[in-house]
């Protein structure tokens, strides 16, 4: 699943490390979140989206060629 | 975690240390030495990480992130996945060889190990499907 996380740290001028200790988790998980590589729980995604003060939507870009890979 | 490690580390130590007592007294044989020295050595590595993590603060930080970290949770349960699928081909592949290569008591062992993956796989996927 794409996702905007990478972008949206970068337009709030956060450091993937400073990102990844707020969300409890380790620098290389932002990095293959951001990569496309890892998708999140819901409850990190809801984290997160919550930290940017936007909806999951906002962050996460469903593709229903996503839904048929599954 | 904050004092499992060092009790796991003191009760490795001192079962190693019975099995060396009962070795050196000569009711026990050296395999049970091996043992001894096996669980004096990992129970030292609990003690020695566990003071660790409770002295070094920046070492108790990562320790926590690395192991609470979702993404490294989902690998280890997809390396266990792959570990009991690799086990199961395997085990199969040694039933055969071992039998063609005619050692019947090593292809039987095999098999035995190989019902029982398949057993516990079966055990505990019926546990989870009630469970979730």
């Amino acid at each position: 699943m794409k996702n905007r996380i990478e972008e949206i740290r970068k337009s709030k001028g956060i450091k993937q490390e400073d990102f990844a200790k707020t969300m409890g988790v380790s620098r290389q998980t932002i990095s293959s979140l951001e990569n496309g590589r890892y998708n999140p729980s819901i409850f990190l995604a809801y984290k997160i989206a919550r930290y940017f003060k936007m909806t999951i939507e906002e962050v996460f870009i469903f593709d229903e060629e996503d839904l048929n890979k599954r | 975690m904050k004092n499992k490690r060092l009790i796991v580390g003191i009760i490795g130590i001192a079962l190693g240390i019975l099995c060396q007592i009962l070795y050196f007294t000569g009711t026990r044989d050296t395999f049970w030495s091996a043992m001894g020295g096996g669980l004096i050595g990992a129970g030292a590595i609990h003690l020695y990480l566990g003071i660790k993590y409770n002295k070094n603060a920046n070492y108790r930080e990562n320790y926590d992130t690395e192991t609470k970290d979702e993404r490294n949770r989902y690998i280890s349960m997809k390396a266990w996945s792959w570990s009991g699928y690799l086990f199961i081909f395997i085990s199969a592949a040694a039933v055969v060889g071992f039998k063609l290569t005619g050692y019947d008591s090593l292809s039987q062992f095999s098999s035995y190990a190989l019902c029982l993956l398949l057993a516990i796989y079966c055990i505990s996927y019926f546990v989870l499907r009630r469970k979730y």
